[in-house]
């Protein structure tokens, strides 16, 4: 196994980039890679409150940075970014729930559609949002509104992308931490998943499913001319081939599959997911699918992507049962938020060597927690700490 | 309060509807380009992040 400790800062990033790809490509890697999927944790692990960290773009860099040097990842899934509380609340909407006594933040439910107007939102998506999503979330969205509170807004997404620019470029200078996925791809969020996660609720979307599924199907369309296309267009212009400074290339996320039966999937989602997976494969690119939830009702869509193109985050399986049922995909995973946040270190590493042994000894495995770690319970600091020292010295 | 604004353009406008109040608010609001389409995209942009 390479010592990392006397390699430079360029080396040390080549080196957890070796890593990840051997672990996708199932070459035996020098080491099974370890990655961060914590979101608010380290804000906490990092001794500030929750409301702290998630109005400060210096503390979360700060709490960002910490979790690093205690933790020594190979790549960090979330750099404090998935929270920016501050440009919706410049329009007055508290979206968080944020309990700094018990360390934890919830979203608050949202469902600022109805089903009639879905039909609007088939028509034109950014008339729709305007006329109805803004005046149902934000109640200072009247007539007489100011042009104050949009500047305002728009100087916290100017502060938010600027906070992600420099947490990056930190990460890959300072630390030798590359980046996760290839940026200059885009990020695809399906039309279906913004009607389900953020404009219908479950309720509303469940009831449209079965209502009118192609109307529906319609107001998904008319987004994915915003949400969805734009990526499409940056992969085909993408030179051919994985990037060579990204772990990864691109992430596939679904949450709203978990309401789906498997012809609702197919009908609703599947279509658009399996273009994109195809066109992101012909161009030779290495494709991570999070599908939340339990996902062994969906192995069969991704059997035939070639071994080195895929690799899973597996929530709610066993990876012994992916890697069963979907032998060419890599996948991440394995560490429980319960083990994590109520064994002991030796049951942590002991269950981490078993885990590389019998799924990651010849590659095809990245560890992680297997969901977001958001909450205090989720980690034990000191379980965090073994787990990450064994992983960097075990060879499997 | 009343229900329209004079912009910055000096205009009256109500920035709540659509088109024109959404356009007359891409041409009032503080921003690095005169371009209008250009404007509005960033006000998409922060549609984007509002609807999360």
């Amino acid at each position: 196994m390479k010592d990392t400790s006397k390699m430079t800062v360029d080396e040390l990033r080549r080196y957890r980039l070796g890593l990840c790809h051997d672990a996708v490509a199932f070459r035996k890697p020098d080491r099974t890679p370890h990655m961060s999927f914590y979101i608010t944790w380290p804000i906490l692990d990092a001794g500030y409150k929750l409301s702290e960290g998630l109005h400060n773009w210096d503390i979360m860099e700060d709490a960002i940075v910490q979790h690093q040097k205690k933790y020594n990842f190979d790549l960090i899934q979330c750099l404090g970014t998935r929270n920016p509380c501050k440009i919706s609340e410049a329009l007055g909407e508290q979206r968080y729930d944020i309990n700094d006594a018990s360390g934890i933040i919830s979203v608050r439910d949202s469902a600022p559609f109805s089903h009639e107007d879905l039909k609007a939102i088939a028509d034109d998506p950014i008339k729709a949002q305007w006329e109805i999503m803004m005046p149902h979330k934000f109640p200072m969205f009247r007539p007489g509104i100011t042009v104050e509170p949009f500047n305002n807004a728009l100087r916290e997404q100017r502060e938010y992308f600027s906070y992600i620019g420099r947490i990056n470029k930190r990460m890959v200078n300072e630390f030798g931490l590359p980046p996760a996925s290839d940026g200059s791809l885009g990020f695809a969020s399906p039309g279906i998943e913004v009607l389900f996660g953020f404009m219908r609720g479950i309720k509303g979307f469940s009831y449209d499913m079965r209502k009118d599924p192609g109307l529906l199907k319609a107001a998904a369309e008319a987004l994915d001319r915003y949400t969805l296309d734009p990526c499409f267009a940056m992969i085909e212009k993408s030179p051919y081939g994985p990037n060579p400074d990204t772990c990864f290339d691109f992430m596939v996320l679904s949450l709203a599959h978990t309401i789906m039966s498997n012809k609702q999937f197919e009908y609703f989602l599947w279509d658009k997911l399996k273009k994109l997976m195809d066109l992101l494969v012909s161009k030779g690119k290495v494709v991570r699918v999070y599908f939340h939830g339990a996902m062994d009702r969906f192995y069969e869509y991704l059997q035939d992507y070639p071994k080195g193109s895929l690799i899973v985050m597996v929530e709610a399986n066993n990876l012994l049962d992916v890697r069963r049922h979907l032998p060419n995909a890599a996948v991440c995973g394995g560490l429980t938020g319960l083990m994590m946040g109520s064994a002991t270190p030796e049951e942590c590493v002991s269950h981490t060597k078993k885990l590389i042994d019998e799924v990651g000894s010849n590659g095809g495995l990245v560890l992680s927690l297997n969901a977001m770690g958001c909450f205090p319970a989720d980690t034990k600091a000191e379980n965090l700490k073994a787990v990450s020292q064994f992983i960097q010295t075990y060879e499997g | 309060m009343s229900e329209t604004q004079p912009a910055p353009s000096g205009q009256i406008v109500d920035y709540t509807t659509y088109p024109e109040g959404f356009e007359q608010l891409a041409r009032d609001i503080e921003a690095p380009t005169d371009d209008l389409e250009m404007r509005k995209r960033m006000l998409i942009g922060l549609l984007n992040s509002l609807k999360d």
